[in-house]
């Protein structure tokens, strides 16, 4: 499904992954915890080619994404982000009524039939689970949602256009605790329809969500195995230390 | 009650399950243990030895689930005291599972089904082993319910088995001073009576973590038992 | 002394300085419209001027004005919001946006005369126009390019990147992006940057002396390539050369109060419309 080969990134002179490979399942959740600057959230970034923006990077290496070097020639990043969703860590609505904000991936993608537009977005909203918050203020700002519904509408918008990936950097670290949980539960109810890898700071919430999980230490993948071994017993000594807060 | 379940509830839940499936199934042991021996059944007798594997199996699963669980959800207050309580459960009614292979074990083995039914009635086996049945059901009743009201009487009933288990000693001296030809037997029976008296005692334990899980309360080594 | 003594010295200074500004403006503006007002009135508005300048209105020079401010948008917004867009989202950092950058720098720092002989030289004779409405509004247009460029930047660098990177992650196009996130939130700034070139543009004096401003002309124009008499330009007229100086005296501060009220309630309009599309972008 997803799968990086012998992957090494560089900021400039600055060496950020160093040689990870990894196979990530279809339907599966995926963690990646580490400490701040590990290169969690650029590896995840790849995915979706976020750090194409960042000038002066380099990549050597393969990417796939169902199947094909998505850093290869030929490659349109606009579909393969159509493809590959992603979440931000800070929830980053648009400036648009709470429908035009799930609408807007559909509209971008040329997608005009008012019925379906409907349609999905409720579908979204839904699955969201927020739906039932929203459908009477549809046309209200998304600004007016809290922090934790505007989190899960950047979610519900990301799956508008029905990615098959969906990246997470870090979406619950600005929320509180029960709009974490609320968020926590969705990804678990997500795992049907998609396969998404999270990067969370949050070494409980890796272990509550995920079914694998990724130890990443100084750019390199230190770790990655199925969650509760990792949790009860991780193979290598960093992993171990980092985990039972014994790191440095 | 219309709120949905979070996943974490329902791993909870699960393990929860499993336990009670470990539960029947120790009863079911306990239960056939104690048809074999009195009734001198070695087929049944063979079938509780064949069976105590599958306790010992639960036992493992449902220990490495209760570490995951604790791994992954890191369980704090009423969840954190379920699943220890659940831990020490299961180790207990492996230990109970053990006792009923004994028993059966000495079905199959002791040869000493000549021991009238008589001195059995007399030693009251039958009645010590409703009695600890009772106590393993009714301690499954408070975890299902999680009423913990019921304890009292289950601690009752293992005075009353312990009671009944230093009768049978004086019975058994007697009886082996009257019949020393017999010795070896009543030795046997004495064991089998010891193991059932065991049983009472690990039931008892088992009330004191369902007690522990929810009502938070140690009853662990004080003095109202004993 | 105190620390809360000090405190209340620094601000009765501050108070009084902000107090001297918002007096000065009253001051001016009071005595403009106590010497103007009295010859406001609708005649003044809509006549034309009589009298070798002495007498009648200004209404030429109100249709006059306005002409260039719309030509000099017309000219100078959509140049200075694209090449504001190029810079900020597509250059990226390198040599030739700040190249570019200082460029327009250097070209707001050109005294507003020199952008007069310039119009004059390329609009005016060397492509032909004549002293016309085009050729002054192109001159305008160049003159506040670069504040129209540098408000727009900034008003597009105040859109914070999640934003950009939010729409970009849906599978949207750049341009995508930029016309349906970006400009619409940064709409009511470059607002902002259109009233402050307004203001500008219509009193600037300058640039329309040698490329589009008639001295004395008392129809209105027909087209683009008619010269037109411009406001600011007819108060410098009125009060330095005209024929009976003592006389225009107050025809002069009369056309003064219409030029302040003129770019005052464009002021006015724009921020209303700057309140009418914010909250537009907000709810829809």
């Amino acid at each position: 499904m997803i799968q990086a080969k012998n992957v090494d990134f560089y900021y400039g002179d600055f060496h950020a992954l160093k040689n990870i490979s990894m196979e990530i399942a279809a339907n599966t959740v995926t963690a990646f915890i580490g400490p701040s600057g590990c290169g969690k959230s650029t590896f995840l970034r790849l995915f979706n080619r976020m750090n194409d923006m960042i000038p002066d990077t380099r990549l050597t290496g393969q990417c796939i994404v169902d199947g094909s070097d998505i850093y290869g020639k030929g490659v349109n990043v606009d579909d393969l982000r159509r493809r590959v969703g992603m979440v931000f860590q800070k929830p980053n609505p648009f400036p648009k009524s709470i429908f035009e904000n799930v609408a807007y991936g559909l509209r971008v993608n040329g997608i005009t039939d008012k019925e379906f537009i409907r349609n999905r977005v409720e579908e979204s909203l839904r699955s969201a689970a927020l739906w039932n918050e929203v459908k009477d203020k549809l046309k209200k700002s998304a600004f007016e949602l809290s922090g934790g519904q505007q989190q899960r509408l950047c979610i519900a918008r990301a799956m508008a256009i029905k990615p098959s990936v969906l990246l997470m950097d870090e979406p619950a670290s600005a929320l509180d605790p029960i709009s974490t949980s609320k968020i926590e539960e969705m990804i678990h109810e997500l795992k049907k329809d998609y396969t998404i890898v999270i990067v969370t700071h949050n070494m409980q919430q890796a272990a509550r969500v995920s079914d694998m999980t990724g130890f990443f230490m100084l750019g390199e993948l230190i770790e990655f195995s199925d969650t509760k071994k990792m949790f009860l017993n991780p193979d290598k000594q960093q992993t171990q230390n980092y985990i039972t807060g014994r790191f440095g | 009650m219309n709120k949905p379940m979070k996943h974490t509830e329902k791993e909870l839940l699960m393990l929860k399950d499993e336990v009670s499936n470990m539960w029947q199934l120790v009863l079911s042991q306990l239960e056939k243990a104690k048809q074999a021996y009195l009734n001198d059944d070695v087929e049944l007798a063979r079938e509780v030895v064949s069976r105590e594997k599958r306790v010992n199996t639960f036992e493992l699963k449902i220990d490495s689930d209760c570490e995951n669980y604790i791994a992954l959800f890191a369980p704090v207050a009423i969840d954190l005291r379920l699943v220890l309580s659940l831990i020490k459960i299961s180790s207990t009614l492996e230990r109970i599972g053990d006792f009923a292979e004994g028993i059966a074990r000495h079905v199959i083995s002791d040869g000493c089904g000549s021991l009238t039914k008589a001195l059995k009635e007399e030693l009251k086996i039958e009645i010590m082993f409703d009695t600890v049945i009772s106590m393993l059901s009714d301690s499954f009743v408070a975890l299902e319910s999680e009423n913990t009201k019921l304890s009292g009487r289950i601690m009752q009933k293992d005075e009353q088995v312990d009671a009944l288990y230093h009768e049978a000693i004086d019975t058994l001296a007697e009886y082996v001073a009257s019949n020393p030809s017999h010795s070896r037997c009543v030795l046997e029976t004495l064991v089998v009576m010891r193991k059932i008296e065991r049983v009472g005692d690990h039931c008892s334990n088992i009330v004191e973590e369902i007690v522990f899980y929810i009502d938070a309360k140690i009853l662990k080594h004080s003095k109202s038992r004993e | 002394m105190s620390k809360k003594t000090n405190q209340g010295i620094a601000f009765w200074i501050f108070r009084l300085l902000g107090l001297i500004v918002v007096g000065i403006l009253i001051w001016i503006l009071g005595f403009i419209v106590w010497n103007g007002i009295g010859v406001i009135n609708w005649d003044f508005l809509t006549k034309a001027p009589t009298d070798g300048m002495t007498g009648g209105g200004i209404f030429p020079a109100i249709v006059g004005t306005c002409c260039l401010v719309v030509g000099s948008m017309v000219v100078a917004f959509p140049i200075g919001v694209m090449s504001a867009i190029y810079t900020t989202e597509y250059a990226g950092n390198g040599k030739i946006v700040r190249f570019i950058r200082i460029m327009t720098n250097n070209l707001s720092g050109i005294p507003s005369i020199i952008f007069g002989l310039f119009g004059m030289a390329l609009f005016v004779n060397a492509l032909g126009w004549g002293d016309s409405i085009i050729a002054g509004s192109f001159t305008l247009g160049l003159l506040v390019l670069p504040l129209v460029i540098r408000t727009t930047e900034e008003a597009l660098m105040a859109i914070p990147d999640s934003f950009r990177t939010g729409s970009l992650a849906l599978g949207a196009t750049k341009l995508q992006t930029i016309r349906r996130v970006v400009l619409p939130m940064a709409f009511p700034n470059i607002v902002t940057g259109l009233i402050l070139s307004i203001g500008r543009v219509s009193g600037e004096t300058a640039p329309i002396l040698f490329t589009v401003a008639a001295y004395f002309l008392p129809k209105l124009p027909t087209s683009i390539f008619d010269q037109v008499m411009a406001l600011p330009y007819h108060l410098y007229v009125i009060a330095t050369s005209g024929t009976d100086l003592e006389a225009t005296r107050p025809i002069a501060y009369g056309t003064a109060l219409v030029l302040i009220a003129i770019v005052l309630m464009m002021n006015l309009l724009a921020s209303l419309l700057r309140r009418y599309f914010g909250k537009k972008v907000k709810t829809n």
